[in-house]
């Protein structure tokens, strides 16, 4: 098992620090894993606006156990977290544990460095995760807000899965996948400078909302909120195929579909299929952005066999038509 | 004619001389002018990444010019800007005058600190402008290029609207609205506009890299093609109230054969030559319908089409909204 426990709020140096216990190197601010330990990369960087952080893509060939150690400083870290996990996933905020039943983990975490965190991901863990390092003075010169705002209070003192771990939703989806998938962008670094702080402000505009509905959020047990992770998961995983039945998808989340319908449209704001479509549509719109296809191959890709179908459904989601992006 | 002249690489400093010359104080970094000279504002962001930037919204009540004197420095304005010219607005980049009269022109470009610039308007100009300064150092990091000014040395160089301008279409739009008309009460302020703005950068920049990839073509042209065809252009903006002219007699206008003639055209304006014809004619209804002095019928007539219906289905196909919902929303 590789453990590594670390304090750092430079993104680079926690990579060196990474590169040493793992006895590699760090080159162009990229550690590529060595064969023994996992396949992937772990990647740092530092944005001119004062954000920084790591981003992850890979597969374990080992046991890793994180722990970041809390010390006096305010300091936050943002984690988007994609993750395939072979068995359920524990994750501990200041020794409170928080087990993931569920094999598939989408979830953004806000945690503090006031407060020891760590996971454990086993062997065979397959993980896709942004983690954005803010300091205080970030907090107060972009968001306006210092430690003692009640929005970052209110929030690290929820100790629930339910609540803490905010699911990955299309629109989240939409600038991770822009990050990861390497496309051609003629400027290699404006990606990161855009859709980087874009992340942060979706998650702190979604909680600044949450928090402010609080007693209108349905009572939904951290349990509950892990199922439907996995189907959710399920629903976005291949846009090209007709969406999974909500038979399916309920017995994924292990409840009844009626059930499933209900929670699945509070959680993520649209019902199942809706969901499925607009994450479809949202990566049609990513695919014609990126010029490379043809609105006939976009289509096709997406699973239309009827063109006219996928104009009319495109439409509808962002009144406009294909040939317009 | 109120004329205010500067030479600046600090919009603060840009904002406190505009307020000394408007005798007018300075609110949240924001000058609301003074009645006999316009109706709106003018307003600073002052952002903690590094980037300034001039927000404008305002209708002119008198005649005015604004005038940047060239720098030895070099830095570069990313302007955004959309006006509406009931009269005549002159533009002219380096000594290049433009003049364009009773027009609507929204446009987006660069320019340099190197080159002089100036504004002239009359009154009644309305503007909706959001100005970028770039400082070299800045964009080259932000793009991740190693050095900038190839890219933008070219472009800048070009100190005709030739190659360098784009249209403001609808995403730029509703880009640009959602800075111009950002809920005050807004959460994360810093944060939404710094997102919002390096957007605009961003898809500017990406429109020119592709452009600059694909106009290889162009490059060939000299100066005086590009003049003749940003006259043609300019011609095919002016006038609607008949057919539009054959692209014979365009072309004999660009001195250039017919298929010579539409190739260069659309690389230079992104766009075939009656597509961009039938935009600046409904961009020209647009402005008739919202100057107010004109209903539905008036402006289709104004802008030759015969059959109101036509008109509103074309109208709504470029601008999202049906000409009675823009009167309505004005």
């Amino acid at each position: 098992m590789v453990e590594f426990i670390f304090s750092h709020t430079d993104s680079k140096e926690f990579l060196k620090a990474m590169a040493m216990l793992l006895k590699t190197e760090v080159k162009d601010d990229t550690l590529l894993f060595p064969g023994n330990f996992a396949t992937g990369f772990i990647k740092a960087f530092k944005l001119i606006n004062g954000l920084q952080g790591t981003i992850l893509e890979g597969t374990l060939k080992q046991d890793f156990f994180f722990q970041r150690k809390k010390d006096g400083h305010n300091f936050y870290i943002l984690h988007f977290d994609q993750m395939q996990l072979p068995s359920g996933l524990i994750t501990m905020i200041n020794d409170v544990e928080i087990e993931h039943a569920a094999n598939v983990r989408s979830a953004v975490l806000l945690t503090s460095s006031l407060f020891n965190f760590s996971y454990f991901l086993p062997t065979g863990s397959q993980t896709k995760s942004i983690t954005i390092y803010i300091d205080e003075e970030w907090l107060i010169k972009y968001l306006g807000i210092d430690s003692t705002h009640r929005l970052l209070k209110d929030y690290l003192l929820l100790k629930s899965a339910r609540l803490n771990f905010e699911p990955l939703d299309a629109e989240y989806r939409y600038l991770l996948n822009e990050i990861f998938e390497e496309t051609e962008h003629p400027f290699k670094n404006l990606v990161l400078e855009n859709r980087i702080p874009m992340l942060v402000e979706l998650f702190f505009t979604r909680i600044h909302d949450k928090l402010n509905s609080l007693d209108k959020v349905v009572s939904i047990s951290s349990d509950e909120m892990q199922r439907l992770m996995a189907a959710e998961a399920r629903l976005v995983d291949d846009a090209t195929r007709t969406a999974p039945s909500i038979k399916e998808l309920s017995r994924l989340a292990v409840m009844s579909e009626s059930k499933f319908k209900l929670l699945f449209k509070k959680v993520y704001g649209n019902s199942p299929y809706e969901y499925f479509q607009r994450n479809r549509m949202t990566k049609g719109g990513y695919l014609l952005k990126t010029k490379r296809y043809t609105v006939k191959e976009v289509g096709e890709m997406l699973g239309y066999s009827n063109l006219s179908n996928f104009t009319i459904a495109f439409k509808k989601e962002f009144g406009m038509l294909p040939s317009e992006v | 004619m109120f004329s205010f002249e500067f030479r600046f690489d600090d919009y603060r400093l840009l904002l406190n001389e505009l307020a000394q010359r408007l005798n007018v104080t300075v609110n949240n970094d924001t000058i609301i002018f003074p009645e006999h000279l316009a109706k709106g504002y003018f307003r600073l962001l002052d952002l903690p990444n590094g980037l300034q930037v001039n927000l404008i919204n305002c209708t002119f009540n008198s005649d005015w010019c604004m005038h940047r004197r060239a720098s030895a420095e070099q830095f570069y304005t990313l302007r955004f800007d959309e006006f509406s010219v009931p009269g005549s607005l002159i533009v002219s980049i380096d000594h290049d005058k433009q003049k364009e009269t009773a027009s609507a022109r929204s446009i987006i470009y660069l320019t340099s600190s190197l080159f002089d610039f100036y504004y002239q308007g009359t009154k009644g100009t309305s503007v909706r402008a959001i100005n970028i300064l770039i400082k070299p150092e800045w964009i080259s990091n932000y793009l991740g290029l190693e050095n900038v000014d190839d890219l933008l040395t070219n472009y800048v160089a070009l100190k005709a609207e030739s190659l360098n301008i784009q249209t403001v279409d609808r995403e730029y739009q509703s880009m640009m609205n959602e800075i111009l008309y950002k809920d005050p009460e807004h959460s994360f302020s810093n944060l939404y506009l710094l997102n919002r703005l390096q957007l605009l950068i961003e898809r500017f920049f990406t429109n020119l890299y592709h452009r600059s990839q694909k106009a290889n073509l162009n490059l060939r042209l000299s100066n005086a093609d590009i003049n003749r065809l940003m006259q043609v252009a300019h011609s095919l903006s002016e006038n609607f109230s008949g057919k539009p002219p054959a692209i014979t007699q365009l072309a004999r206008m660009s001195a250039m054969s017919p298929t010579k003639f539409k190739m260069n055209f659309k690389s230079i304006y992104g766009q075939p030559v009656y597509s961009f014809y039938q935009e600046q004619r409904l961009q020209k209804a647009r402005e008739y319908l919202l100057s107010g002095n004109y209903n539905v019928n008036e402006a289709a007539a104004a802008v030759a089409y015969d059959n109101t219906s036509n008109f509103i289905t074309a109208f709504k196909k470029q601008f999202h909204t049906s000409p009675g919902e823009l009167i309505k929303n004005k």
